[in-house]
């Protein structure tokens, strides 16, 4: 029901985020076509949540460039797109670290290169965040 | 793969919402095809221009010419909360018993999504205007609301600073739709074709 990868394969892409868990294994973000299916970073919770594991390390990959996310009270994973009615269309895989109620987000592009950063507020209740040890209660 | 798509609302002739058979696929500054823009009209369509200060009683989909590629839903500004659709009746926002001028939808996702952080910018188009440098549309002033969740409409003729926020979609679906009233006016004599809107999403 995860359907994560613990090694890369054909469902891995180029440009991908990389979990460490607690238990020494690693995920990598994979794409599968299928509209019930959670995207990774979120299939990755469920699996972590369940398995009363924790993630212990984030970075982003792409060729042989890594980017190792510094250390924080949570991460979290989402994707930008910026489309318009002219000729322009641009997608980002977006790595967000909170500390406190701060979220520094690092946006990269789809070949892997970092394009830009920015801070937003936060709160702790989003449904995308792992946290590093244990929910807050 | 995932993308944002534009089209025409449904309950516009021609409307094929799941198929979007009126898509809206953009402008390319100095091209003239098939079904690229929407455009803004007085009452009878391309070719009738709008009165400087007015706002617009029909709306198109068209070419860069300005030919009709089919009617859309018109949502014309009457006061901070009311729209007039399509010439019919006023109604107070958000519910306008209509789809919009414009359906949004991000679309191709291949997973289950929720999505946060919707935004709908107007900009003028220029050799230099993008994402990270915008101006304001020249001499227009342009208003925006979601049809079904904003009580007021929001004035999105800025270099940015002014945008129309979309409602988050909490509830996880591989597809995700959002009906947006546009009303123009424009504020000079002359056509106004060298500006456009664009979206922002976030997906997780």
């Amino acid at each position: 029901m995860y359907q994560l990868s613990f090694a890369v394969d054909d469902r891995v892409p180029h440009a991908r985020w990389i979990a460490s868990l607690s238990d020494g294994k690693t995920i990598y973000e994979n794409r599968i076509y299928d509209p019930n299916l959670k995207l990774s970073w979120m299939r990755l919770k469920d699996y972590l949540k369940d398995s009363k594991l924790s993630l212990t390390r984030l970075r982003f990959q792409a060729g042989n460039k890594t980017t190792n996310i510094p250390k924080a009270d949570a991460y979290m994973v989402f994707h930008k797109i910026i489309k318009g009615l002219g000729p322009f269309e641009q997608q980002f895989t977006c790595v967000g670290a909170l500390q406190g109620e701060n979220l520094h987000i690092w946006s990269f592009g789809p070949d892997g290169s970092l394009l830009f950063e920015e801070d937003r507020q936060c709160e702790k209740s989003h449904p995308a965040l792992i946290f590093i040890t244990s929910e807050p209660s | 793969m995932t993308t944002l798509v534009f089209a025409l609302g449904s309950g516009c002739p021609g409307a094929d919402v799941a198929g979007f058979a009126t898509e809206i696929k953009g402008y390319t500054p100095g091209a003239v095809g098939d079904g690229q823009c929407l455009g803004f009209f007085a009452a009878g369509g391309p070719g009738n221009s709008v009165a400087v200060a007015s706002y617009q009683d029909s709306t198109y989909r068209t070419d860069g010419a300005g030919a009709d590629h089919g009617r859309g839903i018109n949502c014309k500004y009457i006061d901070a909360n009311t729209v007039l659709i399509d010439g019919a009746a006023n109604h107070t926002l958000p519910s306008v018993a209509a789809s919009g001028s414009l359906l949004i939808a991000v679309s191709g996702i291949g997973s289950s999504v929720q999505t946060q952080n919707a935004r709908v910018y107007s900009f003028q188009m220029s050799a230099a205007s993008g994402v990270q440098d915008l101006t304001a549309a020249d001499n227009m002033t342009i208003q925006m609301a979601e049809i079904d969740v904003d009580t007021a409409w929001t004035d999105v003729s800025s270099d940015g600073s002014n945008f129309l926020t979309l409602n988050n979609h909490s509830v996880a679906a591989d597809r995700h739709d959002f009906y947006v009233a546009i009303s123009v006016r424009p504020d000079s004599t002359g056509t106004k074709s060298a500006w456009g809107i664009f979206g922002t999403f976030e997906y997780f």
